[in-house]
Parts: C-alpha cells; structure tokens; sequence
C-alpha cells in the first residue's frame, strides 16, 4: 500500500506530520513532505491514525502496490 | 418512576453531549487550536464525546421504551410521526436519532473514503448532516420534554443553541481555507 497526498485538498494544517513524524515532515510553508510513502499492507495503528485525522481528507492509503521507491 | 426519571434526564444529557460533540466538530473541521498537537487532542475529544452521546442516546431510548407512561412504543420511536404522543415532535427525536447514527457511520469510515476520489465530498456532505440533527434534537427536548418549561431546562436549551452557534460562527470566520492560506498556520521557520 502507499500513502499519498491530494495536493487539491491539502492545506497545511500540519496534523499528519504531528501523527506521523518519521515519515512526513513540512516544509516552509508547512505543507506536508512524505519521506516514506511505502505502507505495509498491514498498515501501522499510526497511518491509519494520520489518514483519518487529516481535516482536508487529504491523506490517503492507496491499494496500489508500493514500488518502493526511495 | 426511576424509569421516567432516567429517561428525561438522560435525553437532556444526550443533547448536552451531542451539542458539545457538534460544536468540537465545528471547530476541529476548520479553526481550533492552532498547533497541530491540540487540534489531535480536540478531535479524539470530538470522537469521545460524540460517542458518549450516543451511548446516553441509546439509554434514553430504552427508557422510553420501557416506560408504559409515555405513550410511545416501539413503532412510534423507530417510524417517526407514528408515535401517540405528540407524533411531531417525537418524530423528530427519530429523525435526528437516525441522522447521528448515519453521521457516526462517515465518522468512522473517515480515513477510508478520504481514499476514493469522490468520498472526500460524500463524507463532508453526510457528516455535516450532524447540524441537521442536532437542530432536530433541540426541537424535540424543547417542544416534547416534559421539562421543557423548568427554568434552568430553558437555559440549558439556549446555552446548547449559543454553543453551536458560536462555534459555526467561529469556523466560518476563521476556519476557510482561503483565510489560512492569507496567514499561513504552522511555519516555524
């Protein structure tokens, strides 16, 4: 699975890099970088934490197999 | 006689929690704490209450039912505008009962249909229904509550209704996302 970002939604409030500090951090402008969007298929208590917390919906796991890039 | 007491005092106890859970909504959806860390607290807040109301819902339900004295019965409570006493007003109590399942449903479906494309916009439709309930909760206490007329009941009403008022007003004033991005929230750089 991979975590992803809809940049069309996104507006910085910063949660899931307060949930998920070992893979998102932000930038600048407090927009969201992902580190690590490689996602066991079990996902972590905490991904899912993140993705449900996001206010914008804008954090979500995919069911894509992760290529595990990076 | 405990049966009728517990089922009042447990439908006003349910309008106080579901009006909290309402307006902790309000805020977490938009404005709220500003850091990060105190928007989480505020949203497990949100969920917590939310979920205790619906628990007291729950009871106030029961004892309803389990009272021979209110005129309401199983077909009343779960088809609105069914039930001997004032259909109305009891209907509305069912109306919003079933709106905050339904809410409590999107909520915890939130991370999943944040996935699909058009969730985002289904789930924001659906769990904003919760204002529509809430407002039908507070038409059915106040106008099928046997207290309704107590003083201290009154006020509570009101206070419900200035709680989500003021938080609604809130989000609208500080929550769009164009006035986050004028002032941009977080940089700690």
């Amino acid at each position: 699975m991979k975590l992803e970002i809809d940049w069309t939604r996104c507006d910085g409030h910063g949660l899931c890099a307060a949930l998920l500090p070992e893979r998102i951090t932000r930038d600048e402008w407090g927009f969201p970088v992902l580190h690590n969007t490689a996602v066991n298929p079990e996902a972590p208590t905490a991904v899912r934490r993140a993705v449900a917390a996001c206010p914008a919906l804008a954090l979500r796991l995919t069911n894509e197999p992760s290529e595990s890039r990076r | 006689m405990t049966i009728w007491l517990i089922a009042r005092g447990a439908g006003l106890a349910a309008l106080v929690l579901l009006t909290v859970a309402t307006a902790l909504g309000a805020l977490v959806s938009g404005g709220g704490p500003a850091r990060p860390g105190g928007r989480v607290i505020a949203q497990y807040a949100h969920r917590v209450v939310a979920s205790l109301g619906l628990a007291v819902l729950g009871l106030h339900l029961t004892m309803i039912l389990a009272d021979s004295f209110a005129h309401v019965g199983w077909v009343g409570a779960l088809v609105p505008f069914t039930s001997q006493y004032r259909p109305l007003w009891v209907g509305l109590g069912s109306l919003a009962a079933y709106t905050f399942l339904l809410v409590a449903a999107t909520g915890f479906a939130r991370g999943r249909m944040a996935g699909s494309a058009g969730g985002a916009a289904v789930w924001r439709t659906v769990h904003g229904a919760a204002y529509a309930g809430w407002a039908m909760a507070l038409l059915h206490g106040l106008r099928s509550g046997t207290d309704s007329s107590v003083g201290w009941v009154r006020v509570l009403y009101l206070s419900c209704l200035l709680v989500v008022l003021g938080s609604v007003a809130t989000r609208a004033v500080v929550g769009m996302p164009s006035a986050r991005r004028a002032v941009p929230a977080g940089v700690q750089r």
